[in-house]
């Protein structure tokens, strides 16, 4: 295979192939069976496709391509493979904002923004906030910092969501589980629309800095003597993507597992140049969660499964599976 | 779609606009229910023929399980809802985040109160009037309005002092206690007797078996769901024979399914309760 001339489009042309095909079959795939949307003469079905199925397949989309990108920025930045977009407690701050609006047995809206979305927004930025003035205050916004404080305070907000839980009654339990389940059952695009602008820029900004992202990977003082100006770049890059994660996750709640393996299936499959594996991070990473979310609600349908559970329990295997395939094959290659 | 399928939209369809067009929006004739006493409700108040979906957990009355069903209870699948062109969906207070949706799809929503033993009653009535079965629905709420004065007719003061407990281990640990303000301290109350607890900080603290015995309550009511043998449960409280109920042979444990429905059989279970307490 080395052997081949290699175009660098078209070594990787299978993956926008594979994730058109998915899509598309995310679309069709109803609860009824597959392709009974597409019965164009039947109003309840365009119904679905229309208000339900496509909003709902556009919002998988934006959310897995922004986590995972979010998830590749995070583990090149912070060089350590076990971060995750919800590293920095931009996750428990939503959380806690969606908590505390049921507690105080809330519903209401703003601007056809729900209220519980609007909550845990404000409970993600108030997370970021928190994060890098503790960062700020230390000498040059230091990694290790950034990721102690985030930690600690995804700690401090996961136990205010229990001790809610623990005092408060039945129903205000309910709301807060379902709220942690995440999803993207959507009706109509307003929640897209909500989702994308945080999306777009944030996926923008970090492929924009895809060569800075190369060079922070290696090490920060390596960076800085190649001429990256590490304290903003990090700064942008924590900015953008922390921004990015709440909005996603002020929508569609806390899906997690997506932004910390599709990155690394990326690094497998395209290699750990962030130019392409950025791409990869977006088609791959939205590809994936549009894919575990057609499963969530069509294997057990009229019953959905929270589309949250289904990426661990599809992901994990086949994680596993390519890291013991991809360390075997680099034993082979090293033996030949 | 197969033709006859395709006669049967239509057909359903004229019915429904001919149904629709002497009441106008008032009697809904495709009800959705969406949590389990919602269904037991809407079959209690008379308007259990007009319920064309329900959710997976609706087991009860019989005729629920043959329903269309439109996904769990806190997960409602809105393609499966759409589908079955409800005109009315009935939801509860924890439904309060998904009820926007549903209206975004064009559909009117009715939110019931099954926190209580009186907002059970009250959304018979409530869904009767809805649903133009105003009649037969007050009739209904009047006989569970009796069923609770009987039963609290049954003890004569002073009332006992009662801990209503649910979801321990073996060893006593993890037991779950409700407090006052809770559906489960109406049960007590109506059922003549006086929560053991007098905080209602927590709807539902934990107690430690010694908080147990520091409370000493008059009678203890367990209710323990799942495949469980109730004398066992009952034999494993003689453990903890310093409490003045278990010496007095005043526990009870009861198993019974409809105790995790909040609905009118809910209701009716104060009259078993206040039997239990007063002896009988």
């Amino acid at each position: 295979m080395t052997d081949k001339p290699q175009i660098p489009v078209l070594t990787h042309a299978w993956l926008p192939i594979v994730a058109a095909i998915t899509v598309a079959g995310a679309i069709v795939l109803g609860p009824r069976g597959a392709v009974s949307s597409l019965v164009p003469d039947d109003p309840i079905e365009t119904r679905i496709l229309t208000e339900l199925r496509l909003p709902r397949v556009t919002l998988g989309f934006l959310a897995g391509a922004a986590l995972a990108t979010a998830g590749m920025a995070f583990q090149a930045v912070f060089r350590n493979a076990l971060a995750t977009p919800y590293t920095l407690g931009v996750s428990a701050g939503a959380s806690l904002g969606a908590a505390v609006y049921a507690h105080l047995g809330l519903a209401a809206s703003l601007a056809g923004i729900p209220g519980y979305a609007l909550a845990a927004l404000s409970g993600a930025l108030l997370a970021i906030a928190l994060v890098y003035a503790v960062a700020q205050a230390t000498y040059a916004f230091s990694s290790s910092t950034l990721l102690l404080a985030g930690v600690a305070i995804s700690f401090v907000c996961t136990s205010v969501i229990l001790a809610i839980q623990y005092i408060g009654d039945v129903t205000t339990s309910f709301r807060i589980g379902r709220w942690l389940l995440g999803g993207l059952d959507v009706v109509g695009f307003q929640p897209v629309v909500h989702v994308l602008p945080f999306a777009a820029i944030g996926i923008a900004i970090l492929l924009a800095v895809s060569r800075d992202l190369d060079l922070l990977a290696v090490g920060e003082e390596s960076a800085a003597s190649r001429g990256v100006a590490v304290a903003t770049v990090k700064k942008l890059i924590f900015a953008a993507a922390s921004l990015m994660v709440g909005g996603v996750v002020a929508t569609c709640g806390p899906i997690g597992f997506v932004g910390l393996v599709v990155p690394h299936i990326g690094r497998l499959l395209v290699g750990p140049g962030h130019r392409t594996l950025g791409l990869f991070s977006v088609l791959a990473g939205g590809t994936f969660l549009v894919a575990c979310d057609a499963l969530g609600r069509t294997v057990v349908a009229p019953v959905e499964i929270p589309v949250g559970i289904i990426t661990a329990l599809i992901g994990g295997p086949f994680f596993l599976a390519m890291l013991v395939q991809g360390h075997a094959r680099r034993r082979l290659r090293g033996a030949a | 779609m197969s033709a006859p399928h395709r006669s049967r939209v239509l057909w359903s369809s004229v019915s429904a606009l001919l149904l629709s067009l002497p009441a106008a929006a008032q009697s809904p004739a495709r009800i959705v229910s969406l949590a389990p006493s919602v269904t037991e409700v809407l079959f209690e108040a008379g308007a259990g023929a007009r319920v064309v979906g329900v959710t997976s957990y609706c087991r009860f009355p019989p005729a629920a399980l043959s329903l269309p069903k439109i996904g769990g209870y806190l997960t409602p699948n809105y393609e499966a809802l759409v589908a079955l062109q409800p005109d009315l969906v009935v939801t509860l207070a924890e439904h309060a985040d998904l009820e926007p949706r549903i209206r975004a799809l064009g559909i009117p929503i009715l939110r019931v109160d099954h926190r209580s033993l009186e907002g059970i009653i009250r959304s018979v009535e409530q869904v009767g009037e809805r649903c133009g079965v105003a009649t037969r629905a007050k009739r209904a709420a009047g006989a569970l309005r009796q069923t609770l004065a009987a039963a609290s007719r049954l003890i004569s003061p002073p009332r006992p002092r009662v801990l209503i407990c649910f979801g321990r281990a073996e060893d006593f640990r993890r037991l779950t206690a409700a407090a006052p303000g809770t559906i489960h301290d109406d049960l007590i109350t109506y059922a003549g007797g006086v929560n053991a607890l007098t905080s209602g900080s927590v709807s539902y603290p934990t107690l430690s078996a010694e908080s147990v015995i520091r409370l000493d309550p008059d009678v203890i009511i367990e209710f323990s769901s799942g495949s469980v043998d109730a004398a066992a449960r009952r034999r494993q409280w003689r453990r903890l024979d310093s409490l003045r109920a278990v010496r007095n042979g005043r526990v009870h444990v009861f198993t019974d399914e409809l105790l995790n429905v909040p609905g009118p059989r809910f209701v009716r279970f104060a009259g078993t309760i206040a039997r239990a307490i007063s002896g009988d």
